[in-house]
């Protein structure tokens, strides 16, 4: 036990002492030393964007501390030869006693300064190099320390592009800087673009100031294809950063332009066959952790690369100058391309439109539907009133007896008086005076026969609308002549009850006229049930302080069952036996087309008391008529 | 009601016989009908006494003695139906004849078994109601002979 203790705690004491001997192991590794020279200056944008991805690369993927020693060489600003020994003087007496791991390079002219100069101070020491350009140097001729990736000097392709996107283009404008590297690119350009102009006019601006460069953008004919070169300064010293003086270019410019930069895609170019300097950092980042694992192991450096350009164009751009992208190569990477409202709100115009359709559909469906309902409105409106028109003609029937009854006395009164008459003609001295009177009277007979048939008629036509003034006392008193026979032979008393000088309604007096029939015959078949009087009192009185007029129709029957007063109105309900349940139902119809109201209650004596409100033809409506009628 | 006489003048040479001289009472509420067919009696040689309703006619027929009377059905106050029964109920033996508007077999059955003895439908003229008064006479001929005494 106290053994197996002892084997712990020396167990532990090892491991305490072993951590930080780790620890330091990996503080204590030797960093790697980078010399980076700048041939270019590095601020531009271009410059930037390489060391930034660079040492963004080394760190991340870097096994061992990397220490970059920066040295500027300016040889954009400073390019006199005399002045290079004193840097490399410099450089040489800064750093004695220091070993490098990498020589990095920036630029042609840095690596050039490297091999031709620098390496004799540093045997041994290799070399990798990044953001060079053929043709301003022989790569093929280094030594074998070196390593590293150039570019191509893509205006070539850079015009290929802009022709493709601008066949009927007539004139090339080659734009660039006055610096001397400013005048070495445009040589390559000239070198690259002059055999593929073609019939195009080709004319270089070099010779510029700022503000004169964007006036002169600004009046370019249209046919024409702008290929931008390098500027770092215009012809008085003046220095730019590329990207402000590409967007003014661009801004104000009247003929679309093209690059070789791919930072400049974006600044307002169309385009071009294009070098990137981002991607051109990471991969030299690559290569220079390789070179130093190769060092390290004494390896041989990995191979020299060439960068392969992109040809790009800003979608944007292409809009603006309206180029078509069909004319696009193949293989071409459109950027900044602005998704299209369908392609950027697809949902929610797929639900919009979703919405719109199902609502138009909907809209539809509702117009169909009201056009049907006002269809079927029609039809009920047309079948009301073929069916108050059966129920005239049905109460006709129901009247046929005493109608018959009506007529067969002055018919039989004319056959009387005809005879007499011819028979006093006939006499011997002849009776004129008395044929006369009979002749007379045969006249009148006649007036009351038309009087029943003009009653009858006025029954069943239809073809009056509501729009005449009527005395409800005369539709009353119609309807009396008409029922008075037929309470007579049913035994039951009948009674006019008419309030004198009523104002008049407006309305349709046949309807009317049908309202009170059917009250009264329903009253009068009411009051013969009753084993006592029997009496029916149709009678007419003002109601609500003389807004309207009230038609009553009292019986001495049985009165109304609480049901019957409920639903006395509805269709096809009846109490009689053999009733369609239809004559109280056309009443309402034609009261509320009337714009009155009809009521069904027991009277206090018993039996059933019906009544009917209809409002006065009211002043101002007669003035209307009046005035329709004058117009 | 007044009573009028008959017509001054030869009778017409048309078949009026039968009615001349006849004492007539006609009821009937149509104050048409009763100048209409009062003439058409008076022409034909009657004597014509008239009732509005069947009040009045029972009234003037126990009142007075009518070789005939004509009556009709519907009137206010008391119609035919009644006044014919009240007539048979006083053993009032007149030829009665109900005039109607309303001539359905149902009516004139009806009228028949009130008492009266023949019905004439609404319009008629002098010929039907002298073939209705034949009618009656030979009835009643007819009665006394199967009633007479044996």
């Amino acid at each position: 036990m106290k053994a197996r203790a002892i084997r712990c705690a020396a167990w532990l004491l090892t491991a305490l002492l072993a951590l930080p001997s780790l620890a330091w192991s990996q503080d204590t590794s030797q960093p790697k030393r980078v010399l980076m020279l700048y041939g270019h200056d590095p601020r531009a944008p271009g410059v930037l964007a390489f060391t930034n991805a660079l040492r963004a690369v080394v760190q991340a993927e870097s096994r061992t501390r990397i220490v970059f020693y920066d040295e500027i060489l300016d040889f954009e600003r400073f390019p006199q030869n005399a002045r290079r020994q004193e840097l490399l003087d410099y450089i040489v007496e800064k750093y004695r006693g220091f070993r490098f791991d990498v020589i990095l390079t920036d630029g042609t002219r840095a690596l050039q300064f490297a091999t031709e100069r620098l390496t004799a101070h540093f045997p041994g020491t290799p070399i990798v190099y990044g953001l060079a350009f053929e043709p301003l140097l022989d790569f093929s001729a280094l030594p074998a320390n070196v390593t590293g990736r150039h570019h191509l000097l893509p205006y070539g392709g850079t015009l290929q592009l802009a022709r493709a996107l601008q066949p009927d283009a007539d004139r090339v404008v080659i734009i660039a800087g006055s610096s001397p590297n400013d005048s070495v690119m445009l040589a390559t350009a000239m070198q690259q673009v002059t055999p593929l102009v073609g019939g195009m006019q080709a004319v270089v601006w070099q010779d510029w100031t700022y503000a004169s460069l964007l006036q002169r953008v600004r009046t370019l004919p249209p046919r024409t294809i702008v290929i931008l070169s390098a500027f770092t300064r215009d012809r008085t010293g003046q220095e730019f950063n590329a990207g402000d003086l590409i967007s003014s270019i661009t801004r104000w410019g009247s003929a679309p332009a093209y690059g070789i930069v791919r930072n400049w895609v974006g600044d307002g170019i169309v385009g071009g066959v294009t070098m990137d300097f981002g991607d051109d950092g990471v991969r030299t980042g690559r290569l220079l952790l390789q070179v130093l694992d190769s060092a390290s192991g004494s390896r041989p450096l990995p191979p020299r690369e060439v960068a392969r350009p992109a040809q790009l164009v800003d979608w944007r751009a292409l809009e603006r100058w309206k180029l078509s992208r069909t004319r696009l190569p193949p293989g071409t990477e459109v950027l900044f391309r602005t998704p299209t409202a369908w392609e950027r709100f697809r949902v929610p115009i797929l639900a919009i439109a979703v919405l719109v359709a199902a609502q138009s559909v909907l809209i539809a469906l509702l117009v169909l539907e009201r056009r049907k309902r006002m269809r079927a409105l029609r039809m009920v409106e047309e079948s009301r009133d073929q069916l108050a028109h059966i129920g005239r003609v049905a109460t006709l029937g129901e009247l046929t007896a005493a109608l018959s009854h009506e007529l067969r006395q002055p018919l039989a009164a004319i056959r009387a008086n005809a005879e007499a008459g011819g028979m006093l003609l006939d006499r011997n001295p002849s009776d004129v005076r008395e044929a006369r009177e009979a002749f007379r009277d045969i006249a009148s007979d006649d007036v009351r026969a038309v009087e029943v048939l003009n009653r009858i008629r006025a029954l069943v036509r239809s073809d009056d609308r509501i729009a005449a003034s009527v005395d409800v006392n005369e539709v009353c008193e119609r309807v009396s002549q008409l029922v008075m026979y037929d309470a007579v032979q049913r035994g039951v008393q009948f009674r006019l009850s008419p309030e004198p000088d009523l104002p008049t309604v407006i309305g349709d007096s046949v309807q009317l006229q049908q309202v009170v029939l059917n009250l009264v015959l329903n009253a009068v078949e009411a009051a013969q049930a009753s084993p006592r009087i029997r009496e029916v009192v149709l009678g007419t009185s003002a109601a609500r302080s003389g807004e309207e007029v009230e038609v009553f129709v009292r019986d001495t029957g049985p009165g109304l069952s609480t049901e019957a007063k409920l639903r006395a109105f509805e269709p096809f309900y009846s109490t009689k036996q053999h009733g369609l349940g239809m004559g109280l139902a056309i009443v309402r119809t034609i009261v509320e087309r009337h714009r009155g109201q009809v009521h069904a209650e027991n009277g206090n004596g018993g039996g059933a008391n019906f009544r009917v409100r209809l409002p006065i033809e009211a002043a101002d409506s007669l003035r209307e008529r009046a005035r329709a009628r004058e117009g | 009601m007044t009573e009028d006489k008959p017509l001054q003048g030869s009778p017409v040479s048309r078949g009026t016989e039968g009615i001349e001289g006849l004492r007539v009472l006609y009821a009937d509420d149509h104050p048409e009908m009763r100048r209409a067919v009062g003439r058409l009696l008076r022409v034909a040689g009657a004597s014509v006494t008239f009732a509005r309703d069947g009040l009045e006619a029972t009234d003037k027929a126990l009142a007075e003695s009518f070789d005939l009377i004509l009556m009709d059905l519907r009137m206010p106050r008391m119609d035919g139906f009644d006044a014919a029964r009240a007539l048979r109920a006083t053993e009032c033996r007149v030829a009665l004849i109900a005039v109607t508007a309303d001539a359905t077999p149902r009516v004139l059955e009806n009228a028949i078994a009130a008492g009266f003895d023949a019905a004439l439908p609404k319009p008629f003229d002098l010929v039907d109601l002298i073939a209705a008064i034949h009618l009656v006479r030979e009835r009643r001929s007819a009665q006394r002979r199967d009633s007479g005494p044996t």
